[in-house]
């Protein structure tokens, strides 16, 4: 199989663009986790992108191909899931105290509302 | 057909995304586009020789975190999000962004120029599940046991902050049970 690795990390880019404008442009709290974790894929996007150009790189040469962009990538993929479940936890505990999902209103320490 | 399969992948991560940040009105429907984008990167994970990452990807992603969100959604009454009224601090704020879109996709290009193809055969066990456990566990063992601990934690920390209930997060002191 042959995939321009160039248009990939370029996909990546865009999609990373696309996740950053979506955590600082919408205010629900459920779709900035989502923002977030679009950086997060898209991130794991770029590592295996590499990853395959030169896993490809080493076995043209005769030497053996090496996963480290994809362990990386699994790293990534993981913590953005868990970032991702404590994210939900958190957005419940600041609707239940808030009694609304806008980040905006959750800007004040302590007791104030 | 590899190439036609990435356009066609990568338009819908494109397009998922795009319904996350800019189409979607609903809560619901952009954790839809979120769940569409990660599914096309599986996809993606698939045609660059990584199929365990593209199973990792549809389990993780997509099944747990997408669906579980959607059913946070769901299942939660939260309310509409309401987006800001137009002013001239937004209208500032929209020129930055036109500047800093405009500044990636600069970037883009670049990147897409300077990176070179890889137009070369891959084994067909590269990215296997073999091939990346033991990879794993010969370089990188011991990220692997960070990892565990910060799931634990992930899983610790959101089972403590959705159990507690609504008079324990007013902070009166009380438990109330």
């Amino acid at each position: 199989m042959m995939v321009p690795v160039d248009q990939v990390v370029g996909l990546a880019i865009i999609l990373f663009a696309l996740g950053l404008v979506g955590t600082i442009r919408r205010r629900h709290v459920v779709v900035v986790l989502f923002g977030l974790q679009l950086v997060t894929i898209a991130a794991a996007l770029a590592f295996v992108g590499f990853n395959r150009m030169w896993a490809g790189r080493a076995l043209a040469s005769g030497q053996a191909a090496e996963l480290d962009g994809q362990a990386f990538a699994l790293v990534a993929l993981v913590v953005g899931v868990v970032e991702l479940v404590v994210g939900i936890g958190l957005g419940l505990a600041v609707v239940r105290r808030r009694g609304s999902a806008d980040v905006d209103d959750a800007h004040l320490l302590g007791s104030g509302r | 057909m590899t190439a036609i399969a990435f356009q066609i992948l990568a338009s819908a991560a494109v397009i998922g995304a795009l319904v996350l940040v800019i189409g979607a009105r609903s809560t619901v429907g952009a954790g839809l586009g979120a769940v569409a984008t990660s599914i096309a990167v599986a996809g993606l994970f698939a045609l660059l020789a990584a199929p365990f990452l593209a199973i990792v990807q549809l389990l993780l992603v997509v099944g747990a975190g997408g669906v579980g969100l959607l059913f946070v959604v769901l299942l939660v009454d939260l309310e509409a999000e309401r987006m800001p009224a137009r002013s001239i601090r937004r209208r500032v704020v929209n020129a930055l962004g036109v500047i800093a879109a405009a500044s990636l996709a600069g970037l883009v290009v670049l990147t897409l120029a300077s990176t070179p193809r890889a137009d070369l055969p891959v084994d067909a066990d590269v990215g296997g599940v073999f091939a990346l456990g033991e990879a794993l566990y010969r370089g990188f063992a011991a990220p692997l046991v960070g990892l565990s601990l910060v799931l634990l934690a992930g899983l610790v920390a959101s089972r403590v902050l959705v159990a507690a209930g609504p008079h324990e997060n007013e902070g009166d002191g009380e438990t109330r049970r």
